[in-house]
């Protein structure tokens, strides 16, 4: 019964823990602009962060080394390095951009102005990263975050022709307006959000924390098998909430406040309040995995102690680099530079890095010496080898594609 | 710095299974990357002795201009005349599995110059100095 609880609860967290500003953001979008034309990139990148998921948590369960402590270990301190600073620069733009939205959503609730929000948001990240331990970070953010369900029952209430976003998302193309490159930027910024790298770094650094064993593999296939694609679904009904009520309208989703509008208007006042919560959860939980996921990079790459089940005296350059990450990011926002687009890069950027992150766990989660009977099995091979070629292509197009449309214009 | 000529195929195999890997101490406490290792000649063969930590051991091991600008950093920042990086003498080494396991405790590792001495400024200087560093 425990243990059932025990596996629920993670299944929970996972499905509200997996959205954060970068899908808010990316799905509205592309539901405001090509309705469900791109449902399939997104049912792509879960089945991908899926997979991968599964092969660094199971690497951290066997071994009890996190992701970019083995990234070193297989790639050599200079390209390891290249790949450190790659990763952790996008996993801090991440990072900025979760703060930002944070200050976003409290704007929309508050009507204070999101500059006032950016300071205290940010010292608040950091005394969660500082003070609050990691089991009750993840619960209580991924719980709350679950308040975004509120975009899937705005799309039921609407009372859409069902049989018209079907073809929408069965028979995908460019709508009229839009161009083929705009399509397939939208196409790899989408993949970038939902297979963003930080994922990994959190999810195997939180294997760590919580002392993952060999036992605890069904419980955590269990929550990324069944908890990442019921968050996908969430990614999706933001999508689907646009494209119902922003597309015929032709309203771009430029603000969050767009991005909320179909559930005010399908929900009234009581919708708008619950998707507050959410975006804040959402926004707010993904801010202190980012934080954590810098810190937790850089550290493993130079072999510092980092954690949270530590007291922070015991880690200390891990928890210098987090207070660090949060000046910088606070800094960076306060040049008035637009959260929505650092969002926008964010994403893209990530695309262009995830066969950095994806390509060395492959690697790992075959090696016998270290895995013995739980390295990959074919299938999970197979999988992740086409994973590697489709994010290979997206990362090759990215920057192409952004220059192209002018980054979707 | 490891050479391949030097070494024979077993030794240089021994060797790159050190390299980059985590060492723990005696509670599982992580302690450092084996950012290089220390070769002496015993009997005509070559057997590695210590484990070389920190950023005097890691810039050669980056070579070209960023290597040479980690090691002379390194060099301004420390004050003895003839810096040497942090070394874990072989001889603790108790087990290598995913990681390196040493005897000592991650307290004692650190009393040793030149051992985590980064670490240790910024938990006196920064961390220690915030309400609730040493909170569990």
């Amino acid at each position: 019964m425990k243990r059932g609880l025990a596996v629920a609860l993670g299944i929970l967290t996972a499905i509200g823990g997996f959205v954060d500003i970068g899908d808010i953001v990316t799905n509205a979008q592309v539901g405001s602009r090509f309705g469900l034309a791109l449902v399939w990139v997104v049912v792509t990148g879960v089945a991908g962060i899926c997979v991968f998921a599964e092969m660094s948590g199971r690497v951290a369960a066997v071994s009890g080394r996190a992701t970019f402590d083995v990234v070193r270990e297989r790639l050599g301190p200079r390209v390891g390095l290249m790949n450190l600073v790659a990763s952790a620069s996008i996993t801090l733009l991440t990072f900025i951009a979760e703060i930002g939205g944070v200050a976003l959503a409290l704007q929309l609730a508050t009507s204070i102005n999101y500059f006032l929000w950016i300071p205290l948001v940010g010292f608040l990240v950091w005394v969660v990263l500082w003070r609050v331990k990691f089991v009750l970070l993840e619960n209580v953010f991924g719980l709350m975050g679950l308040a975004l369900i509120a975009f899937g029952v705005a799309v039921w209430q609407l009372g859409p022709d069902w049989g018209d976003l079907w073809e929408q998302a069965a028979q995908p193309g460019t709508p009229p307006g839009e161009s083929a490159f705009t399509y397939w930027y939208y196409a790899v910024a989408l993949l970038g959000a939902a297979m963003t790298p930080y994922e990994v770094f959190f999810f195997s650094s939180g294997g760590v924390e919580e002392k993952w064993k060999t036992r605890d593999i069904p419980v955590m296939r269990a929550n990324v098998f069944v908890g990442f694609p019921l968050g996908g679904v969430l990614s999706i009904s933001i999508a689907a909430a646009a494209a119902v009520v922003l597309l015929p309208m032709s309203i771009q989703a430029d603000t969050l406040g767009q991005v909320a509008l179909p559930v005010a208007v399908a929900l009234g006042k009581i919708g708008l309040v619950v998707v507050l919560v959410g975006f804040f959860a959402a926004t707010f939980g993904a801010a202190c995995e980012t934080g954590l996921s810098v810190g937790y990079s850089i550290s493993q790459y130079f072999g510092w102690q980092w954690g949270k089940y530590v007291r922070p005296r015991e880690a200390a350059r891990f928890h210098l680099t987090i207070l660090l990450g949060t000046i910088l990011g606070v800094a960076v926002l306060l040049t008035t530079v637009d959260p929505i687009k650092v969002t926008e890069y964010s994403v893209v950027f990530s695309a262009l890095a995830l066969p950095l992150t994806y390509f060395p766990i492959l690697v790992v989660a075959n090696d016998r010496d270290y895995m013995g009977q739980h390295a990959n099995s074919r299938t999970a091979n197979a999988l992740g080898t086409l994973f590697l070629f489709i994010i290979g292509v997206a990362s090759l197009a990215a920057i192409p594609l952004m220059v192209v449309t002018k980054a979707g214009q | 710095m490891v050479r391949r000529q030097d070494l024979s195929g077993r030794q240089l195999d021994a060797a790159l299974q050190l390299l980059d890997r985590q060492i723990v101490d005696s509670d599982g406490r992580m302690v450092a990357k084996v950012d290089d290792i220390e070769l002496s000649e015993r009997d005509g063969e070559l057997e590695v002795t210590a484990l070389l930590i920190g950023p005097g051991a890691l810039g050669s091991r980056l070579r070209g201009e960023l290597g040479r600008l980690v090691t002379s950093v390194w060099r301004r920042l420390r004050t003895d005349a003839r810096p040497m990086p942090g070394r874990i003498e072989m001889s603790e080494v108790v087990r290598i599995d995913s990681a390196i396991h040493v005897a000592p405790s991650i307290s004692e590792l650190e009393s040793v110059p030149g051992v985590n001495g980064y670490e240790q400024w910024v938990r006196q200087h920064i961390i220690e100095r915030l309400p609730g560093a040493s909170d569990e």
